[in-house]
């Protein structure tokens, strides 16, 4: 019976050997993609060694029932006593010769054995380092499509999908015109391909039209040339810099504002010390004017910068309050009678509404001195002589908090001008003829009342009847 | 309308040989249309003033002045906007214009012919300089 196990062995290893040599050469153990499936290789392999293994047991169990039978004939053939070591011999050598094959066989069978593990765990850790590098792909905010020479999309991140608003698995293998609208990015990653010769990296500039708002869009092309073929395929990147162009707008809004602000004050400064100079202030009532007018202008300057530095230290987060637990409404009242003799100028009426109780909050008292003194200043400019102005500080919000709100009899604010009367140098184009301001004195109450205090602005306003401007601030800072 | 007139105060200074050159001043800014008449008044033009791009415009048609010197950003129109209008109105359209700028970029030069700007001066600027151009542009006019 050991023989029969020899030869099933032998013929399992060449059964294996034949199955796959078969299917390699048939090309069967190829997928869709066109790779060897190792799993389909190994399952083959299995088959034809079992398939062999069973083949090879039942021809050597045959072979030794033959070797059996002519063993017997033999020796019923020749008597006993007759040499049968010259029949024995050549079936021993032929034995010898079987086994040599065996045990060869047997051996290239554990190599093959062995290569297929390593195969199998190669082909384990490709398949991580593909699930790893898909993960990264689609992990990434930047849209990723790959199109080949023919300008198919063959790959495509999360992050494309998203943005031209395509299904991945639907898109897979068009052509990049009919996935996306966007005839820019098509128009590029067709330049991209046809002018790849070598491998060259391009970048551009574009902007899609977005709900609610248009978005820019940095794209890189990078061609990934083929020699044997015409065009390449192009691995398109596509970063959104819609914030960052965005601030660098903002950035460069408020530069040019702000010099022209700064220059204004500076020219009528420069100009009057010039007339001085030149002698055309004939007397000295003009003289006088001239240097009131410096003066008025130089303060102006000065309140300008200090309200920018103000703004920029408070969004810098470097600017630190001074705590007190204090009332608002000696405050308020303080703001109040400091700006009477600015609006007894106009004849408007100051009114200080006394709450019943009083209004204690955890303030820097300087600063909410300033945003109140900015709200009754602004409400004394827009409002026409003989006009009144309120100021009233209260608890609200179950005593949580205090407001203070100061209501004028004044110009009123456009509704379309609401949204943008806290920004930075926002003015409303129908004031600027009613009152000098740079646009920042707002913008500084709210940086003051929200970014500090964590309180909130809010402003009520109809055109020709007056504006409510009021701020909260929280009784109790971090709690 | 708010157009107020400035008489010059004395004619010795005056850059024109017969008849003083009227000239218009456009600025929102009160102290700086203040200066600039002053400084003209004393050199011996006749100036009428105008607060914003919109006055600004009515005065030119209706008063006819030689020159006009506006301010560039102001409310309701622009300087650059009045002067395109100006050019618009063949009344209008052959009166030079200086434009005083704070803003930190200069005008296109092609923008300036089209709409009549001979000079831009950048604020803070100097009168003593803003009256020297005016003379020149009064001038340049006059020999046309």
């Amino acid at each position: 019976m050991k023989l029969a196990w020899i030869i099933s062995l032998a013929m399992a290893a060449l059964g294996a050997f034949a199955t796959v040599a078969a299917a390699v050469i048939a090309g069967l153990v190829t997928n869709d993609s066109g790779l060897p499936t190792w799993t389909a290789l190994g399952v083959q392999m299995l088959l034809g060694a079992l398939l062999g293994a069973g083949g090879g047991f039942a021809a050597g169990a045959a072979a030794q029932k033959q070797l059996r039978r002519l063993r017997a004939t033999v020796e019923v053939a020749e008597p006993a006593e007759a040499p049968t070591h010259r029949l024995i011999a050549p079936l021993d050598a032929i034995a010898r010769a079987h086994l040599e094959v065996v045990e060869e066989l047997a051996g290239e069978c554990r190599t093959v054995r062995s290569q297929f593990r390593q195969t199998e765990i190669r082909k384990h850790l490709a398949e991580t380092e593909v699930q790893h590098l898909s993960d990264v792909l689609h992990s990434l905010r930047d849209a990723v499509l790959v199109t080949n020479e023919f300008n198919e999309l063959v790959m495509a991140n999360e992050a494309a999908a998203s943005l031209f608003a395509f299904r991945r698995e639907e898109a897979l293998n068009k052509p990049v015109s009919k996935v996306l609208r966007e005839s820019q990015i098509v128009g590029l990653i067709k330049e991209a391909a046809e002018a790849g010769s070598s491998n060259s990296r391009k970048h551009a500039e574009c902007v899609l039209p977005r709900e609610p708002e248009p978005l820019n869009l940095e794209v890189s092309l990078s061609s990934l040339a083929d020699p044997t073929r015409e065009a390449s395929s192009v691995v398109t990147i596509l970063h959104d810099i819609t914030q960052e162009r965005q601030v660098s707008r903002m950035k460069n809004e408020f530069v040019s504002k702000a010099s022209h602000e700064l220059r204004t004050p500076l020219s009528s400064i420069k100009a009057y010390i010039e007339m001085l100079l030149d002698g055309e202030a004939r007397d000295e009532g003009s003289r006088r004017e001239f240097y009131e007018i410096i003066q008025h202008e130089a303060e102006r300057l000065g309140r300008m910068i200090d309200n920018m530095l103000n703004i920029s230290r408070i969004e810098a987060g470097m600017i630190t309050a001074n705590w007190e637990n204090v009332d608002l409404v000696p405050i308020a009242q303080e703001a109040a009678e400091l700006l009477k003799p600015q609006a007894a100028e106009k004849k408007i009426r100051i009114h200080f509404q006394r709450p019943h109780q009083a209004c204690h909050a955890d303030v820097d008292k300087d600063m909410m001195k300033q945003v109140i003194t900015n709200l009754i200043s602004n409400a004394i400019k827009y409002t026409p002589e003989g006009g009144r102005v309120t100021v009233a500080p209260d608890l609200t919000d179950c005593d949580r908090s205090v407001i203070v709100s100061v209501s004028d009899t004044g110009l009123g604010i456009p509704p379309e001008s609401l949204p943008k009367l806290f920004s930075k140098f926002y003015r409303v184009d129908k004031h600027e003829r009613v009152a000098k301001g740079t646009g920042l004195g707002l913008n500084l109450v709210k940086q003051i009342v929200e970014s500090v205090h964590h309180g909130e602005v809010g402003v009520e306003s109809e055109v020709g009847k007056g504006s409510r401007f009021w701020f909260i601030v929280p009784c109790r800072q971090g709690g | 309308m708010a157009v107020q007139r400035e008489r010059a105060g004395g004619g010795s200074k005056s850059g024109q040989s017969g008849g003083r050159a009227r000239v218009l001043v456009v600025d929102d800014e009160t102290y700086i249309q203040h200066v600039v008449s002053l400084k003209l008044s004393n050199a011996g033009f006749e100036v009428i003033t105008a607060s914003d791009g919109e006055e600004g415009l009515a005065a030119a048609i209706e008063q006819r002045p030689d020159l006009i010197i506006t301010d560039y950003q102001m409310p309701f129109l622009t300087g650059l906007e009045m002067c395109q209008r100006l050019k618009q109105n063949p009344a209008t359209a052959s009166i030079p214009v200086i434009m005083l700028t704070a803003r930190g970029f200069a005008l296109d030069d092609a923008d300036l012919r089209d709409v009549n700007i001979r000079k831009c001066l950048g604020k803070p600027f100097s009168p003593r300089e803003l009256v020297a151009c005016v003379t020149e542009a009064v001038g340049v006019r006059s020999a046309e």
